[in-house]
């Protein structure tokens, strides 16, 4: 019973950031220069056209007004239509861009935990040996390597290996050229996605395991004769695995900025992309859409590392109310 | 004791010393940032020391300028975003509660937000260029800072030497700014340093989305992006001026970030021996 509050209360805490997220997009495009009625009704539009565009898109009313009107159609997806070509429906956009960034940035935080877990364990086990060094030093470079200098070295040597460039999407627009299932054309993307949180995770668990490893506990479990595997596994990184898992959520914060670089290197036709295309012609709704969109995934994840956490631990299961 | 060295430190300091100067001195040396001085991708030679890039500027003074621009854009930020970061996290520990409290929330909201959907906004709202990108980085650089001061004044504030100062009278204001801040003008500095870099970096991210520095002014990101459009697959490619204009690039600013990361590491280990073991 405990545990469903507690999970109520994150899902309430997630909701209330989603308002703020969508308060500040709303604020912004207010405070922005220019009026949206001039630019949908064009330049040669009468002063009675301008004005009932005005009235049709909302703008003459309050803003608390416009901001629940906001609020209530981006609740189910509508977020009017883009300002510039065919007009198109933002909802439509979305529909396009939303599945590729969804699966390239989570398959990277999927891919960065389990890595970063399992690099920082095997660094933590072999404290201070070449092991240990070698990961801390790739780890150390990983966290530091801007993510838009890793991805030429990383097509470099694709390219090198392959005689052919990785980075465009083309195959999977003409599904007739692709030579592969399309998940290859994103390994490459999503590799270079998920090597910063990845070398994150890695000291995370690092340092983690290697406090635990020195508790009481291990030695107990060591004198008992429990085998090594079991030991590393069930006894230490079970309880040392709690502060990194709450480091995913944070991490998921830089996979984002990083996805913004991927997609726009690569070619990929996602949010990210989508959004600067947006901001380059000025098109408030596409940017704004974007903007919720992204932030909604961002307390996704952290919405469930909150919940996974007490389902692994007790202690936090029993503290919350 | 044994005295450690810190060769990371010491390297990352002596790369800095050479990049300000470079920022400061290397625009005047040879060529200007913006004419052309010859064909597109020229080897590099007597008269373009890094070759030319895509429309025959030297590589070499545009890698220049594109420093001052970053460093000039990281200090304005850091320098914004100490001043907001300390007056925030003091109002958090020393003002009444209905100020430090909302204080308080504001931070944390501003941690919950993704910094790169704010930088965003910012620029959706100012536009693009060169002062927009100031003020997104500074908006999101702040709340770190605030924290960081807020935890450490929390644990100075009942220490006998403040106690002391107030027991004598002494204002809270004068208090903190005579006594209190001085004791973290040390971490303060080593953070500064990673925060420096992270606003390089963030800087050159937004640049090379196109949304930051904007053409013709130089930028390490602009300039990578650039290189990387002329990417090709086959032999023909090594070690052409194309090719070299992306590693030259690449590699200022990979070194910075580096170098910059290294500096700050190395104060803290130096400040705080006992928290960077096992990091």
């Amino acid at each position: 019973m405990r545990l469903a509050r507690a999970i109520l209360l994150r899902l309430a805490i997630g909701v209330l950031s989603l308002l703020f997220i969508s308060f500040v997009t709303f604020v912004a495009d207010m405070a922005a220069p220019g009026d949206p009625a001039l630019v949908r009704a064009g330049d040669k539009a009468s002063l009675q056209t301008i004005a009932r565009i005005r009235h049709e898109m909302g703008l003459d009313k309050p803003w608390p007004v416009r901001y629940i009107d906001f609020l209530s159609k981006a609740s189910h997806l509508d977020f009017g239509t883009s300002y510039y070509g065919t007009q198109e429906p933002v909802g439509n956009i979305l529909k396009r861009d939303v599945p590729m960034t969804a699966r390239t940035a989570l398959s990277a935080i999927l891919l960065a935990s389990i890595v970063g877990i399992l690099l920082g364990t095997a660094a933590a086990v072999k404290q201070n040996k070449f092991t240990d060094r070698g990961i801390l030093a790739i780890s150390t470079l990983g966290v530091t390597i801007p993510t838009f200098v890793l991805a030429p070295i990383l097509v470099y040597i694709y390219c090198s290996q392959l005689n052919q460039l990785p980075q465009t999407w083309q195959p999977l627009a003409d599904k007739r050229a692709a030579i592969a299932p399309d998940w290859v054309y994103l390994l490459l993307p999503v590799a270079v996605l998920a090597a910063r949180p990845a070398a994150l995770l890695t000291r995370l668990t690092r340092a983690s395991m290697i406090d635990t490893l020195q508790q009481e506990f291990i030695r107990t479990a060591i004198a008992k004769g429990v085998p090594r595997m079991r030991l590393i596994f069930r006894h230490a990184l079970r309880n040392a695995i709690l502060p990194v898992i709450t480091s995913i959520g944070t991490s998921f914060g830089f996979l984002l900025t990083g996805s913004f670089v991927v997609e726009r290197f690569f070619t990929l036709p996602g949010v990210g992309s989508e959004t600067i295309e947006a901001m380059e012609r000025g098109d408030t709704p596409v940017i704004q859409a974007c903007v919720i969109l992204t932030g909604a995934m961002f307390i996704f994840v952290n919405l469930l590392v909150d919940i996974i956490l007490p389902l692994l631990d007790p202690r936090i299961r029993e503290a919350q109310i | 004791m044994k005295r450690r060295r810190e060769p990371l430190l010491w390297a990352g300091i002596v790369f800095l010393v050479a990049l300000l100067l470079f920022a400061v001195f290397g625009p005047f040396l040879h060529h200007n940032a913006t004419d052309p001085i010859g064909p597109k991708f020229q080897y590099p030679s007597a008269n373009a020391w890094l070759g030319t890039d895509e429309i025959g500027r030297d590589i070499f003074a545009r890698l220049a300028y594109g420093a001052r621009i970053s460093l000039f854009i990281g200090f304005t930020v850091q320098l914004v975003s100490l001043t907001l970061g300390i007056v925030v996290g003091a109002v958090g520990i020393y003002a009444p509660k209905w100020l430090a409290s909302p204080m308080l929330r504001l931070t944390d909201a501003m941690f919950a937000f993704p910094d790169i959907l704010l930088a965003i906004l910012i620029i959706a709202v100012f536009g693009r260029g060169t002062f927009p990108v100031i003020v997104a980085l500074a908006v999101t650089a702040w709340p770190s800072i605030a924290r960081l001061v807020r935890s450490q004044l929390a644990t100075l504030k009942d220490r006998e030497f403040v106690v002391a100062s107030r027991a004598m009278g002494a204002p809270t204001a004068y208090t903190v700014i005579k006594h209190v801040l001085p004791q973290l003008w040390g971490i303060l500095l080593a953070v500064t340093m990673v925060e420096l870099a992270a606003t390089i970096l963030a800087e050159s991210t937004l640049s090379f989305l196109g949304i930051g520095v904007q053409e013709p002014t130089p930028s390490w990101g602009i300039m990578i992006n650039t290189a990387r459009a002329y990417m090709q697959p086959g032999a023909a490619y090594n070690g052409s001026p194309a090719m070299l204009y992306l590693v030259w690039t690449s590699l200022i600013l990979a070194m910075t970030i580096f170098a910059l990361n290294f500096v700050g590491d190395g104060l803290r280990a130096i400040l705080d021996p006992k928290s960077s073991n096992n990091n």
